[in-house]
């Protein structure tokens, strides 16, 4: 394991989830240690079941631990009130999800703008915003489109420049590339790398898709709520795919 | 966010149009429901509201609603008269007698009779004839509706001939009268006319009709002339609800009518909540989605109210526009009446966006206590 030589942008320490109570309880976490690093695009694998996405929920701040700490972007997670944390995540944090989450009533550039206008800027502008950043994305002919108009890759590029609009300092994606095939697979995640991983941002992708991780700086892998090995990928043959 | 919220609500059409027509079915409903009932309990006091010149009333303290007979002396004018703060006060006769036909049936109908000087209590709003042509000999007027009861089938037309007590009728004007709860003919007649209609008797004051001098308060007058008759004066207005009191103890109306208006109002207002809640709650995943992208539910709140208040208030216009259309139709083609007193729109209002904002808060509930981490699981 090399050590990088930032601070890290999110720090995970003997973090568990137990979801219910008594007999039918489930432990999903058993005490996860987990740093992740600007400037990088970590992958999270392993089994079904093992927890990855209760782990990114903790770390986008739409879950609580039952125990440990988590520290992301200077923000102490356990600590932090649940009306800052809402101001937290509109700031701080972008999703992408598995099935895209998007709205069906808005249009393709009120869909993307919407990050903007619950960061309080006019509807106006975070439409023209949203606007351009569709046309880095590859949809600038489609900004007046509806999600249901679109197909499945279109979908993800627009769920995916939704989640980076604001410019978050985490991008977390569940299985963002499993409703996808392959090509199109490819082609989301080098738009993920492209603008999702800058100087202080970091990017956390779970999957179970082996054809992706070549797209990735490290690979981190979770087994029955811990994690258990954690490979960093050499740095060239990402740089290449820059 | 209000646009977004507006435009979640607009641009799903099937759904906003369901919401819409639920709302202003259940507007409707409840404001044609409630109109029909008040249109009811005026009829019970048509014949109050249809003399205009007078404002007060004076009785036998023993009347319990307008169309009751209990004849006063004909003292009882004088005495009124002499009340202060009255300005005039005339006798108004009212009996119900019978009329012969040319053809030989007989029918009932309300015989009127008015002061003969001041013609004060007859009828406004004549379709054939004059009010003037009742001073000639055996004249009397009568409504639209009576005539086509006594002449069936008959076009309308002055010059006919009946009889009432064995003595000639002629009719020489037709006039619109509100419509009566008990549908009659109305006669309308000279007040000395109308007592030589009658069997002889000794009292033949049904009611004196009186008004007050400029800038005298009428409930204060009905008061004095209470103190100082014996008799029992009410106000327009208080013998209107006094009427509509009488029927609403004595009758089956409100009992009847009034469980078909509550019915219609509840299955209104369980037809907006419905179409409100389904709506929001189909929402649910959208509403997840915003929250985990930071949200607040202060605001998630009043993106589900501005919802409800932009459903509420087009489907309750449009709901008021059917009623009211409705209404006109009603009045115009059965013997139904509908009134719409304002109270009647501002309840239903009322009754409509309580619904609304119930539906919103109950349905805000399920997203305010959305877990923000279900969106990973669908
Ligand atoms: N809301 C919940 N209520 C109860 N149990 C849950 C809940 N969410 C997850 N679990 C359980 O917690 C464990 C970890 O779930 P999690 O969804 O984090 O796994 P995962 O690694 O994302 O799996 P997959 O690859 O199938 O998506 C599983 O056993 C799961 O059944
Ligand atoms: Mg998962």
């Amino acid at each position: 394991m090399i050590s990088p030589r930032t601070q890290p942008l999110v720090t995970c320490r003997r973090v568990t989830r137990q979801y219910g109570t008594g007999e039918r309880a489930t432990v999903a976490l058993r005490g996860a240690d987990l740093d992740i690093h600007p400037g990088e695009l970590t992958l999270l694998v392993g089994p079904s079941g093992c927890g990855k996405t209760t782990l990114i929920s903790i770390i986008a701040g739409i879950l609580k631990p039952t125990s440990g700490d988590v520290e992301v972007a200077e923000e102490n997670l356990v600590t932090l009130p649940e009306r800052s944390k809402a101001l937290f995540r509109a700031k701080n944090v972008g999703i992408v999800f598995q099935h895209f989450h998007l709205i069906p009533t808005l249009t393709a550039a009120e869909n993307v703008a919407v990050p903007l206008i619950i960061n309080r800027c006019s509807q106006r502008e975070a439409v023209a915003r949203a606007r351009d950043l569709l046309d880095e994305v590859g949809l600038g002919n489609r900004g007046g489109a509806f999600p249901g108009e679109l197909s499945g890759g279109q979908q993800q590029r627009l769920s995916i420049a939704r989640a980076i609009i604001h410019e978050p300092r985490i991008v977390v994606c569940d299985e963002p590339t499993s409703a996808l095939d392959q090509q199109t697979g490819r082609q989301v995640m080098q738009l993920l790398r492209r603008h999702a991983v800058r100087e202080n941002r970091a990017l956390l992708v779970v999957t179970h898709d082996q054809r992706i991780f070549e797209f990735a700086d490290r690979v981190v892998h979770l087994e029955d709520g811990r994690i258990v090995r954690d490979e960093r990928l050499s740095s060239q043959s990402s740089a290449e795919l820059n | 966010m209000f646009a977004i919220a507006l435009k979640m609500l607009t641009r799903n059409r099937g759904k906003y149009l369901a919401i819409i027509a639920g709302v202003a079915f259940a507007s409707l409903l409840i404001s044609l429901q409630c109109s029909i009932f008040c249109g009811l309990m005026r009829l019970t006091s048509s014949q109050i509201r249809d003399i205009k010149d007078a404002q007060i009333w004076v009785m036998d303290p023993n009347i319990q609603f307008v169309a009751d007979f209990r004849p006063l002396s004909a003292n009882a004018v004088y005495q009124v008269q002499g009340v202060k703060g009255v300005e005039w006060a005339v006798p108004f006769y009212k009996w119900i007698t019978q009329a012969h036909m040319r053809t030989g049936t007989v029918q009932d109908v309300i015989l009127l009779g008015f002061d003969d000087a001041t013609l004060v209590g007859s009828p406004r709003e004549m379709i054939l004839g004059s009010v003037d042509d009742l001073r000639r000999p055996d004249a009397v007027v009568v409504d639209e509706v009576g005539f086509e009861i006594l002449w069936p089938g008959e076009q309308v037309a002055v010059g006919k001939v009946f009889e009432l007590n064995e003595r000639r009728a002629e009719v020489v004007g037709i006039c619109r009268a509100s419509k009566t709860f008990r549908t009659l003919p109305i006669v309308y007649t000279r007040y000395s006319q109308a007592t030589a209609y009658v069997p002889p008797q000794r009292k033949l004051t049904s009611y004196v009709l009186a008004d007050v001098e400029n800038g005298a308060d009428p409930t204060e007058v009905c008061r004095r002339i209470q103190s100082q008759t014996g008799l029992l004066a009410l106000t327009k207005e208080q013998f209107t609800w006094k009427t509509m009191m009488f029927y609403v103890n004595n009758t089956g109306i409100v009992a009847n009518f009034g469980i078909t208006v509550l019915l219609g109002a509840v299955i209104g207002c369980a037809v907006t909540a419905h179409t409100f809640y389904s709506f929001t709650l189909n929402n649910l995943p959208q509403f997840g989605t915003l929250k985990a992208m930071g949200v607040r539910n202060g605001r998630l709140l009043s993106m589900i109210f501005s919802q409800g208040l932009l459903a509420g208030t087009v489907g309750f216009g449009i709901g008021l526009g059917q009623a009211t259309f409705l209404c006109e139709w009603i009045n115009r083609k059965s013997h139904l009446i509908s009134y719409t007193p304002w109270q009647v729109l501002v309840g239903t209002a009322i009754a409509v966006f309580t619904m609304v904002l119930a539906a919103s808060l109950l349905s805000a509930q399920r997203v305010l206590r959305l877990e923000p981490a279900l969106v990973f699981h669908d």
